[in-house]
């Protein structure tokens, strides 16, 4: 039954462009039939206008002097190659426009089951157990600003204070980071382990799997340094653990700095939309929860199976959810272990810190796609999910490239110009309502969060839109020349706001 | 033995009410907050569409004739060489008869395109200095740049074979806008009547967006016929790609949250 | 003139929708993070927070006179009742024994520093008992009880959270959602002991009679199992356990890992499991049977005659969407369940 529905999808995946763009190619049989009447009556009226102004449709009259040009040998091959041209970007658009429709119904369907279908959050309620040792690692590179907050809520959680060890990541900081840990140390002797990097490879990767080898836990607890967790929170982010197939567990992140500037708020509505939303949907409908990298534990016996951590990617976050799930084990949401973070308040930090991610999560689709494709034991449906979650970094640059194709048809169409018309007059239409499934998940996202007037900022998302495709673009560009030139990839750090008066 | 089991069923439904009721302080987290999509609101959403459908069909006749005075109206004043004619589009009897304005297909003389591209190097250059704050509108002025500059490479290259006329862009603006309002009460129903407002409310979002549209769109039209007129064909790959149908939809979209702003039904 | 005119009106137009989006832009009417939620999810939260706030206030003379006092002999106590309905729409103090009177409905807080007594059908909003608290019949508990010792009676509802320090006492057809106590008892409870039926967590027992199955473990040590699974009778196993169908762990057998079922799971009588239970459907545990736990289920946990959840030395939690189960089960921890009873019509 599984292989049946595998079949069926992957002919609707591959086919069925292929059948719209043959719909395509017999030009007239792709318009809807309620606008027959419609383009026919724009047909002759276009030829009523070629008589009056005398103005000649080179277009259409290769299509009615086809007799003149059969003996034209030259002609027609130009011809031909044109119309194959054709053919082929207009294939192209139309499996862009599959794809982004196939991104809007998910986002539509994710946001329907968040608001109406049964919420799951099984583990959340666990409340007496025999806990499992848990070392909570703070990543902090130049932190001064953030990591005293940070260190003092974490020595306030619930947690059975033998079984937890707080461990900050102090990676070859230049600032007063390491000042203030060790002081911290001091004040609250045996509380905190901390572990200072002065050398090795840069990078947080690099840096979790130096603090590996200081650890004997069985679960691992990753922040950043900014974050700020509520007394609950360690014990929430565990106890999925319980369950010998979780391998990682994932909370939700809300920005601190929502009201610095139009980018922040931006930022607020998107990020809502992505985790009370997108996140908690797949974990309703078991499908492939994204582990973020913070705000989420790691069974320490998971991760030494999948290989550790890999410090040569960029998204290692990405490609550890990718490597549990290739390797049975599943990935954990908890919509209620909510954790305060700041996000990028400049438009340029914000770029750089897209194009990492989009960096890093291109990465994970040319590592993993295969391997998720012949995968035994997952469900159609999240190996669909998994796909799509693969994938959601190259629709960026492939709206880019819908964009270009359609302008490019827009002006060298050889074919019947009315259809041409239609099919990048559908991709703008598209392109546009597309997006309505975003604007729909958002604006659900704050619905649940109970928010009332933030969600008037939506018709501003569309200039975070218009940055995200451009720094998904420009980055997939230059990994691209990282491959060609054999080029270092780099770890940008995302600037921090926060006062550094603590 | 049927009415035992409604019996019970309407006992323990509202066993289940009390004891959500009793859960909700604990559990009505915002993390795990669900609702019920009732019947009644899923016979809202084909009903209120259904009629609004119908009623933008009834009304779409007088709706033309004023887009029909509008566009008489500011041809004369703006000064443009446009006439209107009524146009039936669709079937027998569900066919809409919508104004279209008949507009010469103006080619651009050699002074405008220069003009022209001046202008868009200016916007280049306005998008490089612009501060790194209005980041976004930088890489909009590059888009509406772009754009531009293939139009001024087109008609430098090879004016003659432009495909389109200048009164069929405005005529097919026009048609796709009232498609658009066609699908904006679905559109509606499908990401908005399923929230917990009040039905007033639901019924003024959707006519205010219909109102806003229909007020709208005449200008749209007009802007276009004004630029492909005024400044020839030049213009009509920008005013399609950015200022076409993509105007109308932001409205839609601006309107949508405002009307999720709204307070809820209790 | 006119043109200005024209594209001032177009302009005006097109921004009319977006002056909501600019006015919040602008004014930052909703520009906060998302508020903190204060509740806490510890079960005794609200009745320490109650303890200090009382405390502090019964040390005022003049604020003293927001609570109703009662003792055995004032007008509100069992003895002196006429047992009619009656509600108190006051915080109410007990500062003694005191056996309280049927059908009474307390609208707010009961802070009382001994053992109370409510009367059959009491509608109690909350209450903070330093002694023992004994539930007649019929009555239903809103937002939170604690004491040292909770008796409830038969058919009590306890909506919101119950906690006691020793032990809670529950008679048949309760409905509850959120329990904590060191014990939990349900139903009459034989006089068998558990260790003389070898039902508790001792690693030292004898496990000769079992039979090792040998499993193919993944990286990790997890032994996967795709499709349902049967673990014969008196069976030992010793890792942790997935199966992406249902599961079914025979008689007498010990698992020492974890398990977890994408179906669910039948554990028929006196099966041992030390390690947790996590099932996407119903967990079923039989007669005599032992759980460490979690008990994890996302939709019905039952439990047969004798099961016992945790240990002495180490209490568990079982979590699940409904929770039935028969005389004489034991749950050392807590109980968290969603919904009041396990609904039969999907059986």
């Amino acid at each position: 039954m599984r292989k049946l529905i595998n079949i069926i999808a992957i002919l609707c995946l591959v086919v069925m462009p292929q059948f719209v763009m043959a719909q395509v190619a017999r030009q007239n049989d792709v318009v809807p039939v309620g606008i027959i009447t419609l383009l026919s009556e724009m047909k002759d009226d276009t030829e009523a206008d070629n008589k009056a102004d005398n103005k000649t449709d080179k277009a259409l009259t290769l299509v009615e002097d086809d007799e003149d040009l059969l003996g034209n040998q030259l002609d027609e091959r130009a011809w031909t190659l044109a119309t194959i041209v054709y053919r082929i970007l207009t294939a192209i658009l139309l499996i862009i426009i599959f794809l982004m429709a196939f991104y809007s119904v998910r986002h539509y369907v994710f946001t329907l089951n968040r608001v109406f279908g049964d919420q799951r959050y099984p583990y959340l309620d666990i409340d007496s157990a025999n806990w499992p040792s848990v070392t909570v690692l703070v990543a902090a590179h130049n932190e001064e600003a953030v990591i005293a907050g940070a260190l003092n809520a974490l020595l306030n959680v619930d947690y059975p204070r033998d079984k937890i060890r707080i461990m900050p990541m102090n990676d070859r900081s230049t600032d007063r980071t390491r000042e203030i840990i060790d002081a911290l140390v001091e004040r609250y002797p045996g509380a905190i382990t901390p572990f200072h990097r002065s050398s090795g490879k840069p990078g947080k990767a690099a840096a979790l799997k130096d603090a590996m080898k200081l650890l004997d836990s069985e679960i691992i607890v990753v922040f950043d340094a900014d974050y700020l967790p509520s007394r609950g929170l360690v014990k929430q982010l565990v106890s999925p653990f319980f369950d010998p197939e979780v391998g990682a567990t994932m909370g939700r992140v809300v920005p601190q700095n929502v009201g610095s500037n139009l980018l922040t708020r931006i930022l607020d509505l998107e990020r809502s939309g992505g985790y009370q939303v997108d996140q908690q949907a797949r974990m309703n409908l078991h499908l492939v929860p994204q582990y973020g990298g913070t705000v989420g534990g790691i069974r320490v016996n998971a991760l030494e199976s999948i290989g550790g951590w890999r410090d040569d990617v960029l998204a290692e976050d990405t490609d550890l959810t990718y490597r549990l799930l290739l390797n049975d084990w599943k990935v954990v949401y908890q919509n209620r272990s909510e954790c305060y973070e700041e996000v990028p308040e400049v438009w340029s930090v914000r770029m750089k810190q897209i194009m990492r991610w989009a960096k890093g999560h291109n990465q994970a689709m040319i590592s993993h796609t295969i391997g998720l494709f012949k995968k035994q034991g997952l469900t159609f449906f999240e190996k669909l999910d998994g796909l799509a979650l693969l994938g959601v970094y190259v629709m960026a640059p492939l709206l880019m490239l819908a964009w270009v194709i359609s302008i490019i048809l827009f002006y060298f169409t050889p074919s019947f110009i009315v259809t041409t018309f239609i099919v990048f007059f559908s991709f703008v239409l598209f392109s546009a309502l597309g997006n309505f499934a975003a604007f729909f998940q958002m604006a659900a996202a704050t619905y649940l969060d109970g928010s009332r007037h933030r969600i008037r900022l939506l018709p501003f998302v569309l200039f975070g839109f218009v940055i995200s495709v451009v720094a998904i673009s420009q980055a997939t560009l230059s990994q691209l020349l990282d491959i060609f030139l054999k080029r270092e990839m780099k770890w940008d750090k995302t600037q921090r706001y926060r006062n550094t008066n603590h | 033995m049927n009415t035992k089991n409604k019996a019970t069923a309407r006992k323990r439904k509202e066993l289940n009410d009390d004891y959500a009721k009793s859960r909700l302080q604990y559990h009505q987290h915002r993390a795990m907050r669900s609702y019920k999509l009732p019947k009644s609101i899923l016979i809202e959403m084909f009903l209120l569409p259904m009629l609004f459908s119908l009623f933008f069909f009834g009304v779409l006749e007088y709706i033309a004739n004023g887009w029909s005075k509008f566009f008489d109206f500011w041809a004369d004043k703006l000064n443009l060489p446009l006439f209107v004619i009524t146009k039936v589009y669709g079937w027998d009897w569900l066919a809409v008869p919508l104004p279209f304005i008949e507009i010469p297909s103006v080619f651009p003389s050699l002074t405008l395109w220069v003009v022209i591209l001046m202008i868009t190097l200016a916007v280049i250059v306005l998008s490089l200095l612009l501060p790194a704050k209005l980041l976004p509108l930088s890489y909009l002025l590059r888009v509406v740049a772009f754009i531009q500059l293939t139009s001024q490479a087109f008609f430098w290259w090879n004016a003659e074979s432009y495909l389109y006329t200048a009164a069929g862009q405005t005529e097919s603006l026009l048609v796709f806008t009232v498609l658009l309002m066609f699908l904006v009460p679905w559109m509606h129903a499908l990401t908005y009547y399923i929230f917990n407002y009040s039905r007033p409310k639901k019924v003024l979002f959707t006519f205010l967006t219909l109102l806003m549209l229909v007020v709208f769109a005449p200008f749209h039209v007009m802007f276009h016929a004004y630029f492909l007129i005024n400044y020839s064909l030049l213009m009509m790959p920008l005013l399609f790609f950015l200022f076409g149908v993509l105007m109308p939809i932001m409205i839609c979209v601006a309107l949508y949250g405002w009307s999720m702003s709204w307070e809820r039904a209790t | 003139m006119w043109d200005i005119a024209f594209f001032t009106a177009f302009f005006a137009i097109l921004l009319l929708p977006f002056t909501p989006a600019i006015k919040e832009w602008l004014l930052k009417k909703d520009a906060t993070p998302l508020w903190r939620v204060s509740t806490n999810d510890e079960v005794r939260h609200f009745s320490d927070r109650f303890k200090v706030f009382a405390d502090k206030e019964l040390s005022m003379a003049f604020i003293k006179d927001s609570y109703k006092i009662i003792t055995p002999d004032s007008e509100f106590s069992a003895a002196r009742s006429n047992k009619l309905f009656r509600v108190i729409d006051k915080k109410v103090y007990v500062p003694e024994s005191v056996r309280l009177p049927d059908n009474n409905v307390y609208t707010q807080e009961i802070y009382a520093k001994s053992h109370v007594e409510f009367g059959r059908k009491t509608k109690i909003y909350a209450a903070l008992v330093l002694g023992n608290v004994k539930l007649d019949d019929e009555c239903i508990v809103t937002r939170w009880l604690q004491a040292n010792v909770i008796e409830v009676g038969e058919s009590c509802k306890l909506f919101g959270r119950v906690s006691a320090d020793k032990k809670i006492e529950i008679k048949s057809n309760c409905i509850f959602s959120r329990l904590n106590a060191p014990i939990i008892e349900f139903g009459a409870q034989d006089n068998i002991d558990r260790e003389d039926l070898g039902i508790t967590q001792d690693r030292q027992k004898d496990i000769s009679h079992l039979r090792k199955v040998k499993c193919e473990l993944d990286a990790a040590g997890r032994c996967i199992i795709n499709g349902d699974c049967i673990i014969p009778p008196y069976s030992l196993i010793s890792c942790d356990l997935i199966v992406r169908g249902s599961l079914k762990i025979s008689h007498g057998s010990l698992i020492l890992g974890n398990i977890k079922a994408y179906k669910s799971i039948s554990i028929e009588s006196r099966v041992t499991i030390e390690g947790s239970i996590v099932s996407r459907a119903d967990i079923l545990a039989g007669d005599w049977s032992y759980l460490q736990g979690p008990v994890i289920s996302e939709k019905n946990v039952k439990l047969g005659h004798g099961a016992t959840v945790g240990s002495v030395g180490q209490s568990s939690t079982i979590t699940a969407l409904a929770f039935a189960c028969a005389d004489n089960v034991l749950v050392y921890g807590t109980i968290n369940v969603r919904l009041p009873e396990i609904d039969t019509a999907d059986d």
